[in-house]
């Protein structure tokens, strides 16, 4: 029986370490949180700058790991609708009935000319194909314990050469971001304002992110409706449908 | 078609209280100084005038199977320029019913169908055209003009259709003959959209029918860093003994490169190329230069980020060296709110396609200044 103690005891100091998680294994467990088979959501985008506010709200859906179509529903730019797909981006600007194909650099834009890229609307994140990731400790983020992370890119092909992520030890929501340059200069911050919980997921609900560089100017990206267990009709991801 | 024109104006806007309790309308207002320089044989010309235009747009919502559009503009030339019409002039630039059955979709109204790719020169528009000069560099789309048509597309996949137009006589005292025929097939093979068409209309000279036109074209989109699009098309002619010479004039090839470079980390750089060649056209410089072999269209655009915008564009005729040279800045202040100036200037000499001495209807040197609030 005293050698079965022992034998458990040793196991447990042993496995000990493999019980803590990696840095890539957080990083594996934020993306698997942000990603969905199907989704639909509403929201907005609002940038405040000295001048006021300028709001864009869009409708987007997403399927799997290519497949997006996004339509804004704001005066300035209604029935303008953006659908990417696996290499693909087909722009549809309905006054002009001008249907537009690119490929290449297109695909990593930003939407509207804020920090949410059509990549982001995607269905699958996959940060450790572009970055790399160090675990640099634990903080408290408005009393939630959040691990802290160092990501490097491994590439140029991405926006930011350098991210710190402050990822939720329980939800493995990122409520904290900032993102520099190789140099380590600043950029840009995100924080999580608002959260929502979506079929057992906390997932943001108001984000804003400041530019480093820009004072009294921010932008809000708000999700008023987001739904992961929707049917997608797979009819929506087609030229027919953007271009109704 | 003015008189037809008219009277669908008129009913159009006898039926806007209508349509206000319908849709939701979109007011897109723009109010522009423009100053402009005529360099002429005399005395040199300057002009400064008010140019005011507004558009309402009444979009029906985008829910079930049918929907529409109409979009009326206004805009008002001021008397200084003498063009000997009406300085109020009142337009339909779009007015359609779109309708989605299982498995087709008809359109008809008056619209526009996007035939190829190009924002300035495109040999595949072969309903609206895309070949000329007469453009306004200072508009964000290049291409817009509509016609009366019927269109139906039925989809073979989710990337891939076949679309039939039909697009009547614009007179009154219309002959059938004078109907256009138009039809494409628009697919993907691997990573390139390849389309393939063409269009059918009557020939004539005044009311004489002189023969049938048939003109083919194809044009193809890919990537290889830029992204790439081409397009062919020619006017095949019947009685058999004009082929060679319809061939000749008609030949049309256009092609561009279109490449994004994000700068720092909102700003984007985007730079576009366009060429259209007229493989039997004038390659040397001369009096007639309404079909050089050659015409090029370079594009830089600067994004810095969601408020600004930067650009220059430009139309070169390399034949005579000459061109028309527009650069602009756009500041979008406020909601829908935003500045907009630009200077344009002709460079070339007299009788080139571009000349700085000015022509009828086309100064030396013009500079717009001005504000446009969508709402």
């Amino acid at each position: 029986m005293s050698k079965l103690i022992t034998l458990l005891l040793l196991s447990c100091v042993i496995l000990m370490p493999l019980g803590a998680m990696s840095a890539e294994d957080i990083v594996r467990a934020m993306d698997e949180v942000e990603t969905f088979e199907h989704s639909y959501s509403e929201g907005e985008i609002v940038t405040t700058d000295r001048f006021g506010q300028k709001r864009s709200t869009f409708k987007a859906w997403s399927q799997g790991q290519y497949d997006s179509l996004i339509e804004f529903t704001s005066v300035a730019e209604r029935g303008q609708k953006v659908l990417r797909t696996s290499g693909e981006l087909y722009l549809f600007y309905p006054d002009a009935e001008e249907l537009i194909r690119l490929q290449g650099a297109a695909l990593r834009q930003s939407m509207l000319g804020s920090d949410i890229s059509y990549e982001d609307m995607t269905g699958e994140r996959n940060t450790l194909a572009n970055y790399t990731a160090k675990l640099l400790g634990t903080e408290q983020i408005d009393g939630r314990e959040c691990h802290v992370l160092e990501l490097t890119a491994k590439t140029r092909t991405v926006a930011y050469p350098m991210q710190k992520l402050w990822v939720d030890t329980e939800t493995f929501m990122v409520w904290k971001g900032e993102f520099s340059t190789q140099s380590g200069r600043l950029l840009k911050e995100m924080m999580v304002q608002e959260t929502m919980e979506v079929e057992g997921r906390t997932l943001p609900k108001v984000s804003t992110i400041s530019d480093a560089m820009k004072r009294n100017s921010s932008t809000e990206m708000r999700i008023h409706h987001l739904d992961i267990s929707v049917a997608v009709d797979p009819a929506i991801f087609t030229l027919q449908n953007l271009t109704w | 078609m003015k008189r037809f024109g008219l009277f669908f104006t008129l009913a159009i806007m006898a039926s806007i209280g209508v349509l206000f309790a319908a849709a939701t309308p979109v007011v897109d207002l723009q109010l522009y100084h423009v100053f402009s320089f005529a360099d002429t044989d005399s005395d040199p010309e300057f002009i400064h005038l008010m140019s005011p235009r507004a558009s309402v747009s009444f979009k029906s919502p985008n829910e079930g199977n049918v929907r529409g559009d109409l979009a009326l503009s206004f805009s008002y030339q001021d008397s200084q320029l003498d063009i000997g019409e009406d300085p109020v002039s009142v337009a339909v630039d779009r007015a359609y019913l779109r309708v989605r059955f299982p498995n087709f979709r008809l359109t008809a109204g008056k619209t526009r169908v996007g035939w190829g790719d190009g924002v300035l020169f495109n040999a595949a528009d072969l309903l609206f055209g895309s070949s000329d000069t007469a453009v306004d560099l200072t508009n964000q789309e290049l291409r817009t003009s509509t016609k009366w048509l019927t269109s139906v597309t039925v989809p073979f996949g989710p990337f891939s259709f076949v679309e039939a137009v039909v697009i009547p006589p614009e007179e009154l005292d219309f002959h059938p003959r004078d109907t256009v025929l138009g039809g494409r097939i628009y697919t993907t093979v691997g990573s390139l959209k390849v389309e393939f068409g063409g269009a059918y209309r009557a020939d004539s000279v005044g009311s004489v029918d002189t023969g049938k036109v048939v003109s083919p074209y194809v044009s193809l989109q890919g990537n290889f860093g830029p992204d790439w699009y081409a397009a062919s098309s020619v006017n095949v002619a019947y009685p058999a003994s004009e082929i060679a010479e319809e061939l000749e004039e008609s030949w049309l090839v256009s092609g561009g490169l279109f490449h994004m470079i994000s700068v720092g980390w909102q700003g984007t750089l985007t730079l576009r190329l366009e060429a259209l060649v007229r493989p039997f056209g004038a390659w040397s410089a001369q009096a007639s230069n309404d079909a050089y072999g050659i015409l090029l269209y370079p594009e830089v655009a600067y994004v810095p980020n969601e408020s600004w915008n930067f650009s220059l564009r430009s139309i070169v005729s390399p034949i005579d060296l000459s061109a028309s040279i527009t650069t602009g800045a756009t500041w979008n202040v406020m909601q829908g709110l935003s500045f907009h100036g630009y200077a344009t200037a002709f460079m070339g000499e007299q009788g080139d396609l571009f000349s700085w001495k000015a022509n009828p209807g086309s100064p030396s040197l013009g500079v717009m200044v001005g504000a446009a609030w969508v709402f």
